[in-house]
């Protein structure tokens, strides 16, 4: 089996000729016990993990604006990200 | 079942990661609630080196599995030999990375052991039942939910890399020992030949402690030389991404893509310069430490996540910040 990454190629699109003869083609549905799993298997029921309390994360607080020129808000960026940030 | 917790520890080519350190941490806290001890599970070849380096973060045993058919990593040896393991010794809790590599192995584990896997996890913690409670985001970040594995054992969750913090190191307590798996070469089907490296020893995204991305106002694929000098000025640790619009527009390769189709992110800084901060785009960088914008449109959404919001043009701003990072890194 191979996994592909987006963009190891150009998409081959359907052309409308062929389109219109899928349309013709018959679509076989495969029940679960056919398919050799029992229901209990799959699905919700299936999940060995539940999912509970559902919440907004919490807000990120408002950031600061800096203003000025170029060079005065490159150097403001730069002190903040050292001092405040701790990053530089 | 016992009541222990067991991390993963993750390494490539020798090299220990970090998120193995960070799991050790909440391991620690974990086990003190279930009353278990923490255990690290170490898999390579030639490793022995690594396992000291675990030493003395909160695990009471390292548990260093080494075999020719661990030194690189594949789904199949890797899955094999953590089932054994585990298996044999029964741990309540299973944790890993949400690596690259982490997130190709642990839905693999879950399967074979029929349990159930929290991945992504950003918080963990035990309720009051002594139950692995794992907070995840949902719905691209929009949401959070807690998933528990009510029955099935051991109970396995991913961490999310750069989350949660790294331990203080202690005096050294943990004991090695080796374990053995049954394992060969005929275990794994898909077998490695070479492995190239792409040009300049980038590393990867996902862990990177400090990002700098350009958009569609970056405007051509030259144009990026600036985001790469921006980043290269923050030195080790550093890396170059992109947004959608940037990569569909043929400015960045598409590995360098951040957002809900390309890779979530969560360095110690990120830089947005020239993205707008769609909600797709936001989705894979909004849990970054700290976010700076650089736009010249006051009503991009980016600057409602920023720390630091500069609206301005980035062509101005971003070459003098440079020479800023490097003045002060400089300094020491």
């Amino acid at each position: 089996m191979i996994a592909a990454q987006k963009g190891l190629n150009e998409p081959r699109y359907a052309s409308l000729p062929n389109i219109m003869k899928a349309k013709k083609k018959e679509i076989k549905k495969i029940d679960l016990a056919a398919a050799g799993v029992e229901s209990g298997e799959v699905g919700e029921r299936g999940s060995k993990l539940k999912t509970k309390n559902y919440r907004l994360p919490p807000e990120r607080e408002a950031g600061k604006k800096l203003e000025g020129e170029p060079a005065e808000t490159a150097a403001q960026l730069a002190k903040l990200l050292r001092e405040e940030a701790k990053l530089i | 079942m016992s009541n222990d917790v067991w991390i993963v520890a993750e390494q490539r080519e020798g090299k220990l990661k970090k998120v193995s350190l960070e799991l050790l941490g909440i391991g620690k806290r974990l086990a003190e609630k279930t009353g278990g001890s923490l255990g690290a599970l170490l898999l390579g070849h030639e490793i022995e080196g690594l396992a000291a380096e675990l030493d003395g973060y909160g695990a009471s045993k390292i548990f260093l599995c080494d075999s020719e058919v661990l030194k690189d990593y594949s789904s199949e040896g890797y899955t094999k030999a953590i089932v054994d393991l585990v298996k044999a010794h029964q741990p309540s809790i299973l944790l890993g990375g949400a690596t690259a590599l982490g997130k190709d192995l642990f839905p693999r584990v879950a399967a074979r052991l029929g349990t159930g896997l929290a991945s992504d996890c950003v918080g963990l913690e035990i309720n009051d039942q002594g139950v692995l409670v794992a907070q995840r985001p949902i719905f691209a970040g929009k949401a959070m939910v807690d998933t528990v594995t009510p029955e099935a054992r051991p109970q396995m969750a991913c961490v999310r890399p750069n989350v949660l913090p790294v331990p203080e190191k202690s005096s050294g307590s943990s004991t090695i020992e080796k374990v053995t798996v049954e394992i060969g070469p005929q275990d794994v089907r898909a077998k490695i030949k070479e492995i190239v490296r792409t040009a300049g020893e980038k590393i990867d995204l996902t862990e990177a402690s400090v990002i700098v991305s350009g958009g569609r106002g970056v405007a051509s694929q030259e144009n990026f030389k600036i985001i790469e000098e921006l980043a290269s000025a923050f030195g080790e640790g550093s890396a170059v991404g992109a947004s959608r619009s940037a990569v569909d527009a043929g400015f960045a390769p598409h590995d360098q893509q951040v957002g809900q189709t390309g890779k979530v992110v969560n360095p110690n800084l990120y830089i947005a310069c020239g993205i707008s901060g769609s909600i797709q785009h936001l989705a894979g960088m909004r849990t970054s430490k700290y976010i700076v914008a650089i736009n010249k449109d006051p009503e991009a959404p980016i600057f409602q996540v920023a720390d630091y919001g500069i609206v301005d043009d980035l062509f101005k701003v971003v070459p003098l910040l440079t020479e800023e990072v490097k003045k002060l890194k400089a300094q020491g």
